[in-house]
C-alpha cells in the first residue's frame, strides 16, 4: 500500500490530503461533505454506533488514517479506547460492546466483506435492535466509510505514521462555521 | 495508433484499475495508478477513483439487501 500521494493538492499551500485532493473536483467535494455532514449531524442513530461501524471498516479495509481518527461526538457518548480495542475479530464476546453495537458490526462485516454474514440470526438481531430508519442510516454510513477508505488508499493518501487524533465531528453545512 | 485503438487501451487500463477496487484495493501499485493519471489527468483520476470506490460500496449495499432491510 502506497503512502506516497498519487495526486497533488488542488489547494495552494496545503499538502495532499482527502479534502485538498478532492478539490480537483469541486462539485464532488461539495456534495460529499454535505452528505457526510448531514449523516453525522443526524441523531437517528447514535454517533457511538456510527463510530463503532467506522472503526470496524477502518480495520477491515486497512485504512490507517481512518483507524487513527476519532470523532468527538462518539467519544462524548462513551466510546473509549477500551471499547475500540474490542472491535476486532471476536467482538461477539465483548462485554463492553452493546448488543445493538454487535448487531451493527455484523451488518458492517456483511456489507464490507461477505453478505452471507447477514443471514438468519444476524439479520433477525439487526431488525430487533435497530429501526428501519436506523438501518438506513447505518447502511449509508458504512457505504460512505468504505468508499472513503478505498479512495484514500488508492489515491495514495495513507499516512506513513499518524498519532491517534480526536477531530470535531462533521456537521451539516448549515451548521458549519 | 488510431483513435479507437487508443481508446480501447485507455479503457483497458482504467478497467484494470477499477477491477482491483472490490478485493485488491491495497495492492494497486504506483505504476498502475500513474497509468490512469496519465490517461485521465489528476482531475479525472480523482473522479474515477471516487466513483470506482462508491460503485463498489453501492454494489455491496445491494448484495447485503439494504433496500429490503429498510423497506421490509
Amino acid at each position: 500500500m502506497s503512502t506516497t500521494p498519487r495526486v497533488s493538492s488542488a489547494i495552494p499551500g496545503e499538502p495532499p490530503h482527502f479534502g485538498s485532493v478532492l478539490a480537483h473536483q469541486p462539485a464532488i467535494a461539495e456534495r460529499f461533505f454535505a452528505l457526510y455532514g448531514a449523516f453525522w449531524g443526524s441523531d437517528v442513530l447514535s454517533a457511538r454506533v456510527k463510530e463503532v461501524a467506522r472503526m470496524r471498516n477502518a480495520r477491515v479495509t486497512e485504512c490507517g488514517f481512518c483507524r487513527q481518527v476519532r470523532f468527538d461526538k462518539a467519544v462524548a457518548e462513551g466510546l473509549g479506547e477500551d471499547v475500540v480495542d474490542d472491535i476486532t475479530d471476536g467482538y461477539e464476546t465483548s462485554a463492553r460492546l452493546s448488543d445493538t453495537e454487535k448487531a451493527a458490526l455484523r451488518f458492517t462485516d456483511a456489507l464490507i466483506h461477505d453478505p452471507d454474514l447477514l443471514t438468519g440470526d444476524a439479520r433477525a438481531a439487526l431488525a430487533r435492535h435497530l429501526t428501519p430508519e436506523q438501518i438506513a442510516e447505518l447502511g449509508l454510513g458504512v457505504t460512505l466509510f468504505l468508499a472513503l477508505a478505498k479512495a484514500l488508499i488508492t489515491m495514495g493518501l495513507e499516512p506513513q505514521a499518524m498519532d491517534r487524533t480526536v477531530l470535531p465531528t462533521p456537521v451539516p453545512l448549515d451548521r458549519a462555521a | 495508433m488510431s483513435g479507437p485503438v487508443v481508446a480501447a487501451l485507455a479503457a483497458r487500463t482504467c478497467l484494470a484499475y477499477a477491477r482491483r477496487m472490490p478485493f485488491e484495493h491495497t495492492a494497486i501499485t504506483d505504476t498502475e495508478a500513474a497509468a490512469v493519471v496519465a490517461l485521465l489527468g489528476e482531475q479525472g483520476f480523482v473522479a474515477f477513483s471516487v466513483v470506482a470506490a462508491l460503485a463498489d460500496a453501492e454494489c455491496r449495499a445491494e448484495l447485503v439487501g439494504l433496500p429490503e432491510l429498510v423497506v421490509g
